[in-house]
């Protein structure tokens, strides 16, 4: 049996029965990790990691109690605090950085027994969509070596295509869970905004970023999110709405979903809309129905996204400044020269473009024109698509245009990578949950992702959906 | 199109300072940016009021003293210190 295809929920069940023991688990992976090293996923491997799956083992022998997850290996994104463990944000300016406290997720995840073998490459400050831009280098597709694995949690969603860890946690501003998650043929979620507490997660824009989980299986994804989700006193934007049994799926006979004519209009142009079309029909040979609807702004998603995130990025990235943490520029003669130069040697080509816009749309003459017009689409987008769900279970559409784009294909204007977000954004403006689950091939059998949306908090309602069309469609391709 | 004066202003608000050469090629980059997020110029969104999140909650929590992370922690990140603090280069002569 090879121990590395199983998933969370799999592994720790058979370490609990005694099947295989932790240290067996852990090895299995360290030793993918090493035979796949080309592929970049993994920056840093965790030397304690065996030594962690020897105290489950002696746990297990002494017949002491054991945690939900006690066992499973995972990887976190490199801008998630592990306490004692480097964090980089895949950026030179951060290569010394050590976590003095645990984000609130790794804190949970901890309770829950999980081990944490090593950190996943990204791009810098989350600031990309094909993990191409990071100090590390170039992140590899877990499925095609000449291929991105998307951005910007490129890395994570690599490692459980290539089955180097049970699964991972990555971070989506803009899209950066799922659209990797759809081009390495994984389950990655977004939850709502405030579902999951973002202390200890690196900002790069604080009213969009969610941490989520990128697995192997739906089931997995469900546990993940209910052990990572719910009310932080050391966030206050977490929410304190209750954390539901996500991983109980309640699954009904049929569904309603809504299509936004946007969506529809921009798919015409797509060679992989036989694959969405084929899902539509399926679904309403089950007896499902569709509604569709329109969202007249949705078209300016990607400029509102491009308004919003830059400006957060902007004042959050303000505190990197040589003096707190961050590498010191050796050039630096006085205290301006410091957070200068630190920062333009420290900062890579696309973070420094985004603080840029960012400072443009925030200055003086263009502060309305900008940041204040794009708030007020925000507001106006959210009623909209929230409105759908009071005649629609789930919004559904595709989580990227097209199957994963080769590496360095993209060229000099920075626009043609940001079109990348083009159907991910929404979910971050308007707060909503989406998760994107493997629903076919596109071109070279590459994966293809279908993107789900409910209304806010209602991730039950999400992965029951969810789960719904994953057995159909499995069922399709048994 | 940005001005290359323009440019620099934006760079001075961010502490940022690039070369010359880099300079041209930020005014393109720049500039094919704002003409990509210009689109939402022509919005008509007057009846709208800017929300500060999409799912709004803003609570704090109640104001008493606690136990914060050890100095000596969070100094170690520091690229250099002196007397427990973060410490730069004189910024005053005596």
């Amino acid at each position: 049996m090879d121990l590395t295809k199983l998933g969370v929920i799999e592994t720790a069940k058979l370490i609990r029965e005694k099947k295989v023991s932790c240290e067996e688990v852990i090895k299995a992976y360290l030793k993918n990790i090493e035979e796949k090293k080309a592929l970049n996923a993994v920056v840093e491997v965790f030397s304690d990691a065996i030594l962690e799956a020897k105290k489950v083992d002696e746990k297990i022998k002494n017949n002491k109690p054991l945690k939900e997850l006690e066992g499973v290996p995972m990887i976190i994104k490199d801008n998630i605090l592990i306490k004692g463990k480097k964090v980089g944000c895949a950026s030179k300016f951060m290569q010394n950085f050590v976590a003095p406290y645990d984000a609130t997720v790794i804190t949970k995840l901890k309770n829950a027994g999980v081990i944490f073998i090593g950190r996943a490459n990204m791009d810098e400050f989350a600031m990309g969509s094909s993990t191409e831009k990071s100090c590390y280098g170039i992140c590899h597709n877990a499925l095609d070596f000449s291929r991105v694995p998307g951005g910007s949690s490129g890395g994570s969603a690599c490692a459980v295509g290539a089955n180097l860890a049970c699964a991972t946690l990555g971070s989506d501003t803009g899209g950066s869970i799922r659209q990797p998650a759809s081009y390495n043929g994984v389950y990655g979620i977004k939850p709502t905004y405030g579902r999951v507490s973002r202390f200890g997660l690196i900002a790069f824009a604080s009213s969009l970023d969610q941490i989520g989980p990128l697995t192997k299986n739906l089931e997995d994804s469900a546990k993940l999110l209910e052990i990572i989700a719910g009310d932080d006193e050391h966030d206050m934007t977490s929410s304190k709405e209750k954390v539901d049994k996500y991983s109980n799926f309640d699954v009904k006979k049929t569904y309603k979903f809504a299509i936004c004519d946007e969506v529809e209009e921009k798919m015409k142009d797509m060679v992989t809309k036989p694959v969405y079309d084929n899902i539509m029909k399926k679904l309403q040979e089950k007896g499902c129905q569709f509604i569709h609807f329109s969202i007249k702004d949705f078209n300016l998603c990607l400029p509102i996204y491009y308004v919003l995130a830059p400006a957060e990025a902007t004042s959050n990235l303000g505190r990197f400044d040589g003096v707190k943490y961050t590498v010191r520029s050796e050039n630096a003669k006085d205290v301006n020269e410091i957070y200068l130069k630190s920062r333009s040697e420290g900062f890579g080509e696309e973070v420094k473009r985004r603080i840029l816009l960012g400072s443009y749309v925030l200055s003086s003459g263009y502060f309305d024109a900008y940041y204040n017009k794009a708030k007020k689409l925000q507001m106006r987008l959210t009623k909209q698509l929230t409105d759908v769900f009071k005649s629609a279970d789930a919004v559904l559409l595709p989580t990227t245009p097209n199957v994963a784009f080769k590496i360095g294909s993209k060229g000099d204007n920075p626009v043609d990578m940001y079109l990348e977000d083009i159907f991910t954004t929404l979910a971050n403006i308007t707060g909503v949950p989406a998760i994107s689950i493997p629903c076919g091939k596109g071109e070279d059998d590459m994966p293809l992702g279908l993107q789900i949306m409910t209304d806010k908090f209602e991730e039950k309602k999400l992965y029951s959906v969810a789960s719904y069309i994953d057995t159909l469609l499995k069922g399709e391709n048994a | 199109m940005i001005s290359i004066e323009e440019v620099k202003h934006i760079l001075q608000l961010s502490s940022l300072e690039v070369s010359d050469e880099e300079l041209k090629k930020l005014q393109t980059s720049l500039s094919q940016m704002e003409e990509f997020i210009s689109q939402i110029q022509n919005a008509d969104v007057d009846d709208e009021i800017a929300i500060s999140n999409a799912v709004s909650m803003n609570e704090l929590r109640e104001d008493k003293v606690e136990n914060s992370y050890p100095v000596e922690e969070i100094l170690k990140n520091a690229p250099k210190q002196k007397f427990n603090s973060f410490a730069v280069p004189l910024m005053m002569e005596d």
